[in-house]
């Protein structure tokens, strides 16, 4: 119990709001870029991050953690690697990580309580735009710089216990968290005056909100794993702190419905497919500019060869592909989508009889985001740490 | 056992790396871009305000008598400059030396306490951008009658300091006992030398006699000259080596002008220098609210509350103005500006730092000459923020809204720089950027 607080602990300083980064163009879209908190085997696989056999911990499939066998851990990076292009041209590159996903879980009253902290919304872009003013009768162009940090972020506490032989239950009580900081500056540098000061504008908000999740699984003859769940999510709240000239505002979140399974075809051999729909349409209401909102909805179908064995241990390979929508888009109608390539493999660092105490897992995935004139190729990387049995 | 330790070790260090394998890749972030201009708040609207002296400017008055001649360390000398300015030049030397290292026959070198003083000179080193001489003129040098006093020496007061007055014998300094009078040449060099013989010499190391020290006076009439320094050398015979020469040089000690006329505080302008030194302190009122231009009321809707930060850029233009013939620059004039940080203590009141550089604002003579009317521009944005802020959160008491224009050392020359006041047509303005933008909201 003692390491669990440890843990609990390390993971609430992480998790203390800092400036971030962004990984793609679309962060400046809406609300922001979707970020899934799910980890790197469902990344490998393809999924949306549930219907896999095992237990796991997963805010999007709560009735996972059930079939953890030990107090359990896991940690999430993502760096990316990003090119973008607008109607066909190269129009820059960047790179980012995050950390979607932070989360333990502890056998409690029979079952697995769980604690995430989870990425929703990813926010920060940086901007400029050259403008003409006139002084005294003289053009001059001057830079405005804008500059977007934050995101949305979920925090949640979930209990999970299995029901029978083949049934298992979870929910999960989430509490949307966050901020965001907008900053105009403009800036009179290249105008020869002599102790000019740039203008800056900047709001902060804070957001609030509450979610419910709640999922279920079953086994059939321990060949085929199904699992489904819900989220259900008040309106995201959105507050000026004090000092903020803006306003506050809300925005609708949508009802997430996800399912999946995965079968096993042969001795080794896993496929797993998933779905996931979730229409943002509408906050369509709540902009008051115009945004492009569409349907997050999308699926995924993956491989997986679980028998595979590196330097003594397991090490199951992944394969997948993955089509989604994207909530919010570029241009004038369309809200566009992500689909990506997905591979990779797992690496039991510690096993004692056949229980994994501690493992990594690392998906790549290759693909595209499109929407509008604009398009993003990258390379994603999700890499898991696992630790169980502390 | 063993194996279980080792198993757990293991664990741990493959848990690590993997842990450090990915912050490492966390390293290098880069903001993404947009994905156009339409996702950035609305833009801000800056314009140039001119704001005429009525409605911002008051108070406006001159100060005179910051320091004095003598603390320049540098001399003027004039012959009715421009008809009527005369000035003449006071200067003292410490202790001649009594020793110094010669060879003697054998050709080491020693330290000869035994020196023979058999002549000398007298070098004046002249500031040729800051004369007005172009043509040969004429300068005359002797030992001074009468005792003066640095600090206080004028025209017609030898001494002038508190419950001390004493007049000069003469107005102008006095009698001299001439030395020598030599002529300088501009095209040929920038210094002249003085002669002195051997008696002169021993007639300035009589401790009555260098107390007194001398003067120059410049006797071509219709020029001023500043003199930027001056040097004694002396030849002396060492007892060592009587063959031989040793030149050997006396430190200045008091370097002083007298002038005549003095000048006076002007009635409707801006002064700015001289010696002792001229300031001019102005309030300034800064509009809180703007009912315009059409194109402000457009993106902000008037009336405008302005706020400090809305002040990208403010500055105070003068306009330059002839400056009187005899005090006008003959070289470039420094003009600084500080906040008064307490009106109520002028003319003595402390100031804050200068806001236009240590060395203040480079002014070409000309602009108080032939080309006059001139625009000068006296950046004061940080002072402009302030005063919309009202009050120090660090001291609870009102920001200064006084603004002194003087030179940035005081003093630094004879000459001072004149501007346009109130109600001549050229008052000062105050030159306003702003920039107002919708606040920023969500999406």
């Amino acid at each position: 119990m003692k390491n669990a607080l440890r843990l609990l602990a390390l993971t609430t300083l992480a998790l203390t709001p800092t400036a971030v980064d962004g990984q793609s163009v679309f962060n400046s879209a809406g609300l922001g870029r979707q970020v899934e908190a799910i980890d790197g085997r469902s990344r490998a696989l393809g999924s949306v991050g549930i219907g896999l056999r095992g237990g796991s911990i997963s805010p999007v499939d709560p009735a996972a953690a059930a079939g953890l066998g030990f107090a359990s851990a896991v940690m999430v990076a993502q760096p990316s690697w990003v090119e973008m292009s607008q109607d066909g041209v190269p129009a820059g590159d960047f790179t980012g990580t995050r950390f979607p996903l932070l989360g333990i879980a502890y056998p409690l009253l029979g079952g697995m309580g769980t604690i995430h902290f989870a990425s929703v919304l990813d926010q920060g872009f940086s901007s400029e735009r050259v403008v003409s003013v006139d002084l005294g009768g003289t053009s001059y162009d001057v830079m405005d710089n804008f500059l977007q940090e934050g995101g949305v972020s979920n925090a949640s506490l979930g209990f999970a216990r299995s029901i029978g032989s083949s049934l298992a239950v979870g929910v999960a009580l989430g509490r949307y968290t966050g901020s965001v900081t907008r900053t105009l500056t403009r800036d009179f540098g290249d105008l020869d005056l002599e102790g000019a000061q740039p203008f800056g504008t900047q709001g902060r908000w804070g957001y609030a909100g509450t979610s419910v999740t709640a999922g279920a699984s079953t086994d059939i003859r321990d060949v085929v794993h199904i699992a489904g769940s819900v989220r259900w999510s008040s309106a995201l709240e959105a507050k000026a702190t004090s000092g903020t000239p803006g306003g506050d505002r809300s925005y609708d979140l949508p009802l997430e419905l996800r399912i999946g399974a995965s079968a096993v075809l042969a001795p080794g051999l896993l496929v797993v497919a998933s779905a996931v729909q979730a229409d943002w349409s509408d906050m369509q209401d709540d902009f008051t500019t115009t945004v492009p909102v569409g349907d997050a909805s999308g699926y995924g179908v993956g491989l997986e060869l679980s028998r595979v064995r590196f330097l003594g241990r397991s090490a199951p390979l992944r394969v997948g592909y993955r089509r989604t929508g994207l909530p919010f888009g570029a241009g004038n109608d369309d809200s566009g989508y992500e689909r990506v390539f997905t591979g990779g493999l797992g690496f039991a660092l510690n096993e004692t009889n056949g229980v994994t105490l501690a493992g990594v897992d690392i998906g790549i995935e290759r693909g595209e985001r499109i929407s509008g004139s604009f398009t993003e190729q990258f390379w994603r990387a999700t890499g898991t740490i696992r630790v169980a049995g502390f | 056992m063993i194996r279980s330790n080792d198993r757990r070790i293991g664990t741990r260090a493959g848990v690590l790396l993997a842990a450090a394998a990915l912050v490492v890749t966390a390293c290098g972030d880069e903001t993404p871009t947009s994905i156009g201009e339409e996702v950035l708040p609305g833009a801000p609207v800056t314009l140039q305000l001119e704001i005429p002296w009525e409605d911002f400017g008051s108070n406006l008055e001159v100060f005179g008598g910051y320091g004095a001649p003598g603390d320049l360390g540098t001399g003027v000398l004039a012959n009715a400059f421009d008809g009527s300015l005369n000035a003449r030049t006071l200067l003292r030397f410490g202790t001649l030396p009594t020793s110094a290292s010669v060879r003697d026959t054998t050709g080491t070198t020693v330290t000869d306490s035994d020196l023979t003083f058999v002549g000398g000179e007298l070098v004046a080193v002249f500031s040729g951008p800051a004369s007005s001489a172009e043509t040969p003129v004429s300068l005359t040098l002797g030992f001074m009658d009468e005792a003066w006093h640095r600090r206080s020496a004028t025209w017609t007061h030898a001494v002038d300091t508190l419950g001390n007055s004493v007049l000069w014998s003469q107005p102008g300094g006095g009698t001299v006992s001439p030395i020598d009078t030599v002529t300088w040449d501009p095209a040929v060099g920038d210094s002249v030398s003085f002669a002195l013989d051997s008696a002169q010499v021993a007639e300035w190391d009589d401790v009555a006699t260098r107390a007194l020290g001398a003067r120059i006076d410049l006797l071509t009439a219709g020029h001023r000259l500043d003199v930027r320094s001056v040097a004694l050398r002396l030849s002396a015979r060492p007892s060592v080596n009587p063959d031989t020469l040793v030149t050997v040089s006396a430190s200045e000690s008091g370097v002083t002008f007298i002038y005549d006329p003095a000048s006076t505080a002007p009635v409707d302008g801006i002064r700015v220098g001289g010696a002792p030194a001229w300031r001019t302190v102005l309030d300034l009122g800064v509009p809180t609210q703007l009912t315009g231009p059409a194109e402000l009321c457009a993106a902000a809707g008037c009336p405008v509350t302005l706020e400090p930060g809305q002040i990208s850029f403010a500055s105070l233009v003068l306009t330059t103005r002839q400056t009187d013939g005899a005090f006008q620059p003959l070289d470039t004039l420094g003009l600084d500006a500080r906040a008064v940080l307490s009106r109520d203590a002028l003319p003595k009141a402390p100031l804050g730092a200068p806001v236009v550089g240590s060395l203040g604002r480079r002014l070409p003579a000309a602009y108080f000459g032939d080309e006059a009317e001139a625009q000068v521009e006296i950046p004061i944005t940080s002072l402009v923020r302030n005063i919309l802020r009202g009050i120090d959160p660090t001291t609870g008491r009102p920001y200064p809204n006084s603004l002194a224009l003087l030179s940035p050392f005081e003093p630094l020359s004879i000459a001072y720089g004149s501007f346009h006041g109130p109600g001549t047509g050229f008052a000062p303005v105050l030159k306003l950027i702003v920039t107002v933008g919708p606040s920023v909201e969500l999406p």
